[in-house]
């Protein structure tokens, strides 16, 4: 074997053992707490002592596990289907009306301030201002930090996928063939940027999700997410916080699959009817 | 009978003015085209008369309808865009049928246009083809017979040619005059190219800086072009600067009368212009001038060789004068060599600054 050789095969060994170690790094730490819902025993070894099924049927048992999964659910969908349409509208005014690259740049700006502020600060804000009006004490107060701290990510899918297809003179081509402003859009605009769309769906939908910060100041009481459950039983039963993990992780999965499945029918079926 | 009227449209964006007080007639059935190099106003002035920009001031006609306020679907207009603007997601029987889905034509009478529409542009068998599978030549036949589908009143070009490599520039210049016959529909044409300009069109207007600076027929601009723009614009080589007395008009060192030519003189600071073409080389003074013609005499001081005709540069009292010859004629002639010109004193132009 010529050195070159050697030398090829050696640097291909490392490639693979970084991603190998990379990849079970990100598996363990998001896994091990997992491995706590079945767990009955588990203080001085690497997998628990005793094992147990008791954990899940808590899950069952518990309605407040159920109804913070439930509100975790509502509130990410509002979110990401609300937060879609208000920046799909911001992204269509900037590119159909806006001459000025200035006024590009100040709504890309404007719309990662929510990264850069501690989400707390965000909460604390909403929670002063929101308070003593209608919101206060609903699910929407939460909605609408969470259309906060969405924005970066939804706005940049739509703006990237947006900037992709030139979405002006396709807009003007369909208005000089006959078509409105909504038909146009409808017609034209959506079916070029769904996989954006559905993109940006799931992002805010994740973020929202996943939001504990926020949701522990703001969500009222009666619809306390998933993310508080979890911090909750962790005080009083850490392996039935994990049990509440492990069917998070599950419901995320089969929610994003389901989302991306159903998605995938409704757009190849949307863009058949437009076409 | 006039399909569009533009009367006294001014448009601004911001501290520009784009088009400043235009008014224009294009008739039923006619091809015209707006002319100037970019930033000069024609694409402001194509997409106010589509709807896609509002005029500050003024009127557009399409027929006898003021159309100002009316959006663009319902203009009844056809546009095609420099770059096809084809919808990426439809296939090409897909955006030619797009129109006519709208206007609620049942499926037969949908599929028996675009078939037919698709003959006019040549492109039977490209229906079920996406645009990102056709070349930039078929997409824009396809836009064409899109914009075509709406049997509109009048249809709008903006560059549509520029995108395209020179030789299908000019194949499908052909096309377009031809379609455009046979279709009868009244076009208006944006370009900066002279030359699709005028083998294209029935009229011209030449812009510049949001002004019209000529109307008429392509003879008509060319051949007789009043303002120092429009000479150097339509690329007049000999442009010099003139003195213009009450009744005479010094040239080239000479005196002559203000009679001898045909112009509305402005007293002062005028231009004169003189195509190329137009200058006759001969090695020995002509021996008939004649009352209409003038002879300058010169010395040659520069050749460039084209191929069959050779460009030369003679100098007439300080001025440098650029004259076609053929190429055998300029082989016979040495740098410094005495030379004459003979012009038709209808052949110098004019011009107002």
């Amino acid at each position: 074997m010529r050195l070159s050789d050697a030398l090829y095969v050696f640097s291909k060994l490392v490639s693979y053992i970084t991603l190998f170690a990379i990849i079970s790094y990100i598996f363990l730490v998001s896994f091990i707490p997992v491995i706590g819902a079945f767990a009955l025993k588990w203080e001085y070894s690497i997998l628990p002592e005793i094992w147990t099924l008791n954990n899940l049927k808590f899950l069952l048992e518990d309605p407040f596990v159920l109804r913070s999964l439930y509100s975790s659910l509502l509130i990410a969908s509002i979110t990401s289907v609300v937060s879609v349409t208000m920046y799909l509208l911001v992204i269509m005014f900037l590119f159909l009306r806006e001459r000025s690259r200035w006024m590009h740049t100040f709504v890309e700006v404007s719309v990662l301030i929510p990264l850069m502020l501690p989400a707390i600060l965000i909460a604390l804000a909403i929670y002063e201002v929101y308070r003593p009006t209608i919101l206060g004490g609903t699910y929407w107060i939460l909605v609408f930090a969470h259309l906060t701290i969405v924005s970066p990510y939804v706005f940049r899918n739509l703006y990237s996928v947006a900037r992709m297809i030139d979405m002006k003179t396709l807009i003007e081509a369909a208005r000089s063939l006959g078509a409105g402003i909504f038909t146009a859009t409808y017609r034209v605009i959506l079916p070029n940027i769904y996989h954006g769309l559905i993109g940006a769906m799931l992002l805010a939908f994740a973020v929202s999700f996943g939001d504990f910060e926020m949701a522990n100041l703001l969500a009222p009481w009666q619809y306390r997410t998933v993310t508080i459950a979890i911090f909750q039983y962790f005080f009083k039963n850490a392996w039935n916080a994990s049990a509440i993990i492990l069917l998070v992780i599950i419901v995320s999965v089969l929610t994003s699959f389901l989302v991306a499945y159903l998605s995938r029918k409704a757009i190849a079926r949307y863009v058949e009817v437009v076409r | 009978m006039k399909e569009v009227k533009l009367v006294g449209v001014s448009k601004s964006f911001g501290s520009t003015i784009a088009v400043d007080n235009v008014s224009l007639e294009v008739n039923k059935g006619e091809f015209f085209t707006l002319l100037g190099p970019s930033g000069c106003g024609k694409t402001t002035t194509l997409r106010m008369i589509a709807g896609f920009e509002k005029p500050d001031k003024g009127s557009i006609y399409i027929g006898e309808v003021v159309v100002n306020d009316l959006p663009p679907e319902r203009r009844n207009i056809g546009f095609v865009f420099q770059n096809y603007a084809l919808f990426p997601h439809m296939t090409v029987f897909e955006n030619i049928a797009f129109p006519l889905k709208l206007k609620k034509y049942s499926e037969g009478e949908v599929r028996r246009k675009v078939k037919e529409l698709l003959s006019l542009v040549k492109l039977e068998g490209f229906e079920n083809r996406y645009p990102r599978q056709l070349s930039g030549g078929q997409q824009q036949r396809v836009a064409l017979a899109r914009a075509l589908a709406r049997e509109p009143d009048v249809l709008l070009l903006d560059e549509p040619l520029s995108n395209l490599d020179a030789l299908l520039r000019i194949e499908l210049r052909r096309e377009l005059k031809n379609i455009q016959r046979k279709t009868g529909v009244t076009a208006i044409y944006v370009t900066h190219d002279q030359d699709e300009a005028f083998s294209l069109s029935d009229r011209i207007a030449v812009m510049n800086r949001g002004r019209i600076e000529a109307v008429g027929s392509p003879d008509s601009v060319f051949n007789s072009p009043r303002t120092l723009f429009v000479a150097r614009f339509l690329r007049y080589k000999n442009i010099f600067e003139v003195k213009v007395g009450k009744d005479t008009v010094e040239l080239f060192g000479k005196q002559f009368s203000l009679k001898d030519f045909n112009i509305d003189a402005v007293e002062g600071k005028m231009y004169v212009a003189i195509r190329p073409d137009t200058l006759h080389v001969s090695p020995k003074p002509p021996e008939q001038v004649g009352r209409d013609n003038i002879v300058l005499e010169g010395k040659l001081i520069d050749k460039l060789f084209y191929g069959s005709e050779t460009e030369i540069y003679v100098d007439v009292q300080g001025y440098e004068l650029i004259t076609l010859v053929s190429t055998s004629l300029a082989n016979t002639l040495n740098i410094g060599d005495n030379l004459y010109l003979l012009i038709s004193k209808k052949d110098l132009k004019f011009l107002v600054p």
